[in-house]
């Protein structure tokens, strides 16, 4: 299949329905993930975690664990010599003196087998005095609360965020209707299909190696260095296939140095691989949110100014998820048209389990908010859900109060051919409900760290054979297909000629990591340039050998092609041999690096933190069951403006894969402190995968429709735009608003699960939950 | 003193093997750590995700449920005996062409089940690909084109039957007498 | 506060290291069970143990597999008036039982409401009834609802135990590991009888049974004649609710009359012993799921 852009150009394989290219060895079960690997003597390490949330750790006996038959060496927070890690530094990898929440760190073993292992962990005696604990931020916040870090008073976490454009406050008071609500969405986890790893070994020489699952290998080298004194150029960080990733391997966290130190202390290479169990209670969260939104809008139907207050549950220590009120503004200052905007935001400690970076980053909560107010002022105007947002959308070539600078945008196309899909004027039977929701998001790279930058080389053998090797990181995302593609359009040869080389921190070029959706962008543009080069290098050689000029060279089908005389060609391994095998010969390998042209945001939020933006909207038709409280999904429909659809198999894939995801978070997810209350219907207090609600099969919506309004971006390969993460933000506030839709109250806290869909009916014309 | 071991002969995608396990080992165990065959993955441990999904006599069963012991005399077929001489099951290759595989992990649980499913209810549709895989999950959330793989390579197999399923099948029937029910489930022509 | 010593929380993928036998016949079983004094388990498909053997919820000395008690290999079947089935059938040859799905489909039912495809093919009905008393087995109202008793064997001898006792008291010694269960009986759904079981879970994705409701009826021209109403869930003990299901007879289904049969399920419930009261979620899933049965016995 191919497809055409509008500059007229035909495409041979950007925009076809491609296998990916590590389709085959997936589903023949040979694909190497952490837990499959097995080094030469490798010891299996374990990890001891406190039980309790907040306690000053008294004694830590390990004399038991090291007698046990098998293990090589146990280490503790006062033997363990490394610095702390976190976004600001406060998290010690093995706690010495203090445990802040369930699941810290106290001690790590490492030992010949698993049961060994396990054996000893159970043997480390611990006295603990407990400490008072708080796991509400707003009771964290009040005087009386214990305190968790000496230098963040009233457990506020000291990255204070506020944005502020035009005068919000007064708009406000002179706007014809004003909304305003308070949102809750809960703590959650990524539940990533395979469990987290993290393998490490030191060579003879003492440089290390580490295997991980994870989504920023380069920014993992750079922690590992300056937690264990090391310097850089002797630490290598390799990656797996990764099941999953979701923003939860986003950080670098306390297991993936313990493997380390280890692995340091024992002379031989550890494994750390975790059980389901430990990863749906272990892992980085996503935090707990708490909006406050009020929305105004004119007699005419346009936004006039949006007020918003986050509270974040940062947890017991600090990682992404303080950062992630940068994103949340996106939907607060960016989706849509408003020109005030007052937003502020603060992260809280407190004895919950550290909250990282869920997908999206924080864009769903936000939208979740921002989306019901729309409805809800839609009504306040009589005006049908999707007048109101054409009327108030985003426009091509604009600029927000935000400072984002919106180049191609979809997102009038996107709205009006969701609401047609889902057939939003068609008679809804009762208990049936029809609910929109659009959002914004990063598309040409997320300028989160310094640079945002990444690198490829690219390299063409003597058979043909194209080799990528980038920093990118593939989660299971699909980019990777992606950006053979590029590359296999860019040089004109078949797909199956190119190979994305599974790279490590030594041989990869640079890449700041795999989150905002970038990795199409960043990594595709710089294959794209690296590619442009080698064509260039191509050109010059087959002019040579075909006797004609360098203009009239063509380059298709693995051949280069004298256009004024096609009986003039060669085929391109043939001609890689004739310049390999020649005096003063040259080899054909490039490289480039791509920065896009995005800002990191300043102080005060401004700042154009992408290079340009997708835009999508979600229309759901849903039904309820008022005796159940069962939300039954019978159609979803979402429309994309990821730029030019590359991969258009593996993105309907993604997005598919991102509404599900979406659903469950809707409907469904919610994670249980370990050791919390019971909750009505569980059987048990602890976390498993079906108590944390991963859907299955049969909670499929009945019938889901993903659609692509293909803009041409100016800044991306081939026009397009980035894509992961777009499949799940507006999801849980279209989901809320079809349900307010059917049922006549809105749900204001996620997840919607049935007593409260049981409440909002009983309750209808009165309070929500 | 540690307890004794216990001596299994058995057979994994056709080929027989006798050792000693420890009784406390499960069949996941057994493949991954002693068979070196790490296609079946470790997931939940709970038997409620799917990913360590085998067949054992021609029945998906969760591997890391199974006590090694309980393997004794039995056949199992993981994701390497899955296709024959390298080239790929009608069901792998439809999993492949529908974009049915993102991350990859849950990918082997779910072929297996998938061939459960397609030697068990060989005319199976869209609705009883959703019942009958529901102990499979995906969190990468790819349910709609896996059960579309399924469904599809159903409707292209009604008449065909799985060659290894069949005849494990067939040897157990043999051996335990299992009834005109079992063999009504599995579809037998008539 | 004072200073304390607690287990370290410790994520296991082994499990404990135990015994295994594998005997030949029901008393070899009985006899390993003596000897190790209530500290051995039978393990048939295993799926329940192994979980809980893994979460070091438990942790038997000795584990007594019954794949070669030849005794207990055979298919359900009818003798005389009464199907007998064995403990060690696993859930799904209970479903594709032929003689089950004619004769008994309210179990086959239940059958297929519990855990999942691979689950089934290595649990047995046996195990599934036998889990602990803070965990209810689903398929109890199925059983208790078709008149089943279990054939209790230990050294001294067997005695037949109706289901609705099992999930009590009666049941201990098994739960124990001090006897075994050697058969399931039961009595044949009659022809012209209509039947239901309804599993009611809390929420998308999870599989654990908040309530399950089992009906039996015979219709006379639209008119529920008799009816047999049998439920469980996670905070009762499941039982027979004789009161609900005389409410329902006589009617053709109106909802009023559904209602007040639901709210006599739910003080029934309570009256069996619910550990809460059947109070809000529960109690309206509960209701759900009951009147949900009693419809679709009548359509």
């Amino acid at each position: 299949m191919t497809g055409d852009d509008d500059r007229g150009r035909k495409h041979t394989v950007i925009g076809s329905r491609t296998a990916r290219v590590d389709a085959s060895l997936k589903v023949t079960g040979g694909a190497i993930y952490g837990h499959d690997l097995v080094l030469p003597g490798m010891l299996h390490g374990r990890i001891v975690r406190s039980p309790v949330p907040h306690a000053i750790l008294r004694s830590v006996d390990v004399s038991r664990a090291r007698r046990v038959p098998g293990v090589v060496s146990v280490i503790t927070g006062k033997d363990a010599a490394c610095q702390p890690i976190g976004f600001l530094k406060d998290q010690p990898v093995l706690k010495a003196d203090r445990v802040r929440c369930v699941r810290d760190e106290i001690a790590a073993v490492a030992a010949v087998t698993e049961e060994a292992a396990e054996e000893a962990c159970r043997a480390i005696d611990v006295e603990y005095e407990p400490l008072p604990a708080v796991f509400d931020p707003f009771e964290a916040m009040k005087p009386e609360a214990p305190l968790l870090h000496q230098n963040a008073p009233r457990n506020r976490v000291p990255h204070y965020l506020e944005f502020k454009a035009g005068d919000a406050e007064k708009v406000l008071e002179k706007s014809e209707h004003v909304v305003e609500g308070s949102y809750r969405t809960p703590f959650t986890a990524p539940a990533c299909p395979e469990p987290s790893f993290a393998a490490a070994s030191f060579d003879s020489a003492g440089r290390l190696s580490l295997w991980a699952s994870t989504q920023v290998p380069f920014y993992l080298r750079d922690v590992l260095s300056k937690c264990l004194g090391i310097p850089g150029y002797r630490i290598k960080v390799i990656q797996p296939s990764m099941g999953g990733a979701f923003g939860a391997r986003l950080d670098v966290f306390p297991y993936e140095v313990i493997a380390a130190l280890l692995a340091r202390a024992s002379g031989r290479p550890v494994t750390i691989a975790w059980s389901g169990q430990e990863e749906v209670e272990c892992c980085a969260t996503g935090q707990a949110v708490f909006v406050r939104l009020a929305t105004g809008v004119s007699r005419e139907g346009r936004l006039t100014a949006r007020k918003c207050e986050v509270t974040l549950d940062a947890g017991a220590y600090t990682s992404w998820s303080v950062t992630q009120p940068q994103i949340m503004l996106m939907a607060v200052a960016s989706l849509y048209r408003v020109e005030n905007v007052a937003f502020r935001a603060r992260s809280i400690y407190t004895n919950n389990p550290p909250s990282s970076a869920w997908t999206a980053y924080g864009n769903p909560p936000a939208v979740f908010a921002v989306e019901q107010q729309m409805d809800e002022l839609a009504r306040k105007l009589g005006m049908d859900p999707m007048t109101f947002r054409m009327l108030n959308a985003n426009k091509p070539e604009s600029t927000t109060p935000q400072k984002l600078r919106i180049r191609s945008c979809g997102l009038k196309q996107c709205i009006e051919t969701a609401a047609h899909r889902v057939g939003i004027d068609r008679r809804k039977e009762k208990w049936e409900g029809v609910g929109l929701a659009s959002a914004i998001h990063m598309g040409g790279g997320g300028r989160m760290f310094k640079s945002d930058g990444g690198g490829a080389v690219v390299k063409l053998s003597d058979y043909g054979k194209v080799s990528i090797i980038t920093g990118a990181v593939e989660a299971g995302s699909g980019s990777t297909t992606a950006l053979a593609m590029i590359a296999a359009e860019e040089l004109g040869v078949p797909l199956e000629w190119v190979h994305v080389v599974a790279g490590d921190t030594d041989t990869a070029a640079w890449d700041a990591g795999s989150h905002s959706s970038r990795t199409t962008f960043v990594s595709g543009n710089a294959v794209l340039e690296a590619c442009r080069k080698l064509k260039k290098q191509v050109v010059r050689h087959g002019a040579k050998l075909l006797g004609c000029a360098a203009d009239d060279i063509e380059v298709k089908g693995g051949r280069v092609i004298c256009r004024g005389d096609p009986s003039k060609s060669m085929a391109l391994d043939r001609l890689v041999r004739a310049v390999h095998f020649t005096q003063g010969g040259e080899i054909f390998i490039e490289s480039a690096f791509y920065d896009p042209p995005s800002e990191f945001p300043s102080r005060d939020m401004t700042g154009n933190l992408s290079a340009t933006y997708t835009f999508t909207t979600h229309a759901v038709r849903l039904r309820v069951d008022p005796g159940t409280g069962r939300v039954r999904i019978l159609k979803y429909v979402a429309v994309n403006d990821n730029g030019k659809v590359i991969n258009r198999g593996g993105l309907a894939a993604r997005v598919e894969g991102g509404i599900q995801q979406g659903l469950a978070l809707a409907l469904a997810q919610q994670l249980h402190r370990p050791g919390g209350e019971e909750e009505e219907g569980a059987a048990s207090p602890r976390t498993t995968f079906r108590d944390y609600r991963v859907l299955t099969f049969r909670d499929s919506p009945e019938e889901i429709d993903v659609h692509f309004v293909e803009t041409d971006d100016p800044v991306g390969p081939f026009g397009a735009k980035g894509a992961g993460e777009t499949g799940c933000i507006p999801v849980a506030a279209a989901v809320a608003n079809a349900i307010a839709d059917a049922v006549g109250v809105r749900p204001r806290s996620l997840p919607i699960t049935p007593d409260k869909v049981l409440a909002l009916i009983r309750n209808r014309g009165g309070a929500c939950s | 003193m540690s307890p004794a071991k216990a001596h299994v002969a058995f057979s994994v995608n056709a080929v027989s093997y006798e050792m000693d396990v420890e009784p406390s080992w499960t069949l996941l165990d057994v493949l991954r750590d002693r068979l070196d065959l790490r296609g079946t993955k470790r997931g939940c441990g709970r038997g409620e995700c799917g990913a360590c999904t085998v067949l054992l006599d021609g029945e998906s069963v969760n591997a890391c449920l199974v006590l090694a012991p309980e393997i004794d005399g039995r056949e199992i077929t993981t994701i390497e005996g899955v296709g024959k001489g390298g080239a790929l099951h009608p069901l792998q290759k439809a999993f492949i062409e529908e974009g049915a595989i993102q991350c990859g992990y849950c990918t082997p649980g779910m072929v297996m089940q998938g061939l459960h499913l397609l030697a068990r209810s060989p005319g199976a549709d869209r609705e009883q690909v959703l019942e009958e895989m529901s102990g499979n999950l995906c969190c990468c959330g790819g349910y709609h084109k896996i059960a579309t793989a399924v469904a599809r390579t159903a409707a292209e197999m009604r008449q065909e039957r799985i060659m290894m399923i069949k005849e494990a099948v067939g040897r157990k029937n043999r051996k335990t007498g299992a009834g005109k029910g079992a063999a009504r489930a599995q579809g037998r022509k008539r | 506060m004072q200073t304390q010593k607690r287990p370290a929380r410790v994520y296991c993928s082994s499990l404990k290291p135990f015994e295994y036998f594998a005997p030949g016949s029901v008393s070899e079983a009985l006899g390993i069970l003596a000897r190790f004094k209530g500290k051995a388990r039978l393990v048939a498909g295993g799926t329940g143990l192994v979980v809980e053997m893994r979460a070091r919820e438990r942790a038997p000395e000795a584990l007594v597999s019954l794949r070669c008690v030849k005794e207990l290999g055979h298919a359900p079947a009818l003798k005389g008036a009464r199907i007998v089935i064995s403990p060690t059938t696993t859930l799904s040859r209970v479903a594709a039982s032929e003689l089950l799905r004619e004769k008994a489909p309210l179990l086959v039912a239940a059958a297929l409401s519990i855990g999942t495809c691979q689950v089934r093919n290595r649990a047995t009905i046996g195990g599934s009834v036998c889990r602990g008393r803070g965990r209810p087995p689903d398929i109890a109202p199925a059983l208790i609802a078709l008149g089943a008793a279990l054939r209790v064997k230990d050294r001294r001898g067997e005695r037949l135990v109706p289901a609705g006792d099992f999930f009590g008291d009666a049941g201990d010694p098994v739960r124990r590991g001090e006897a075994m269960i050697v058969q399931l009986q039961l009595a044949p759904q009659e022809e012209d009888e209509r039947s239901c079981f309804r599993k009611q879970t809390a929420c998308p994705g999870t599989d654990r049974g908040v309530a399950s409701v089992a009906v039996r009826a015979t219709l006379s021209r639209g008119v529920i004649a008799r009816a047999t109403v049998a439920a469980g869930g996670t905070s009762f003990t499941p039982a027979r609710m004789k009161r609900a299901g005389e409410t329902i007879e006589g009617s053709r289904g109106e909802m009023e009359t559904l209602f007040k049969a639901a709210e006599v399920l739910a003080d029934e419930v309570c009256a069996a012993g619910a550990t809460r009261p059947a109070a809000g979620l529960a109690r309206e899933l509960l209701a759900a799921c009951f009147i949900r049965a009693v419809k679709e016995v009548l359509a």
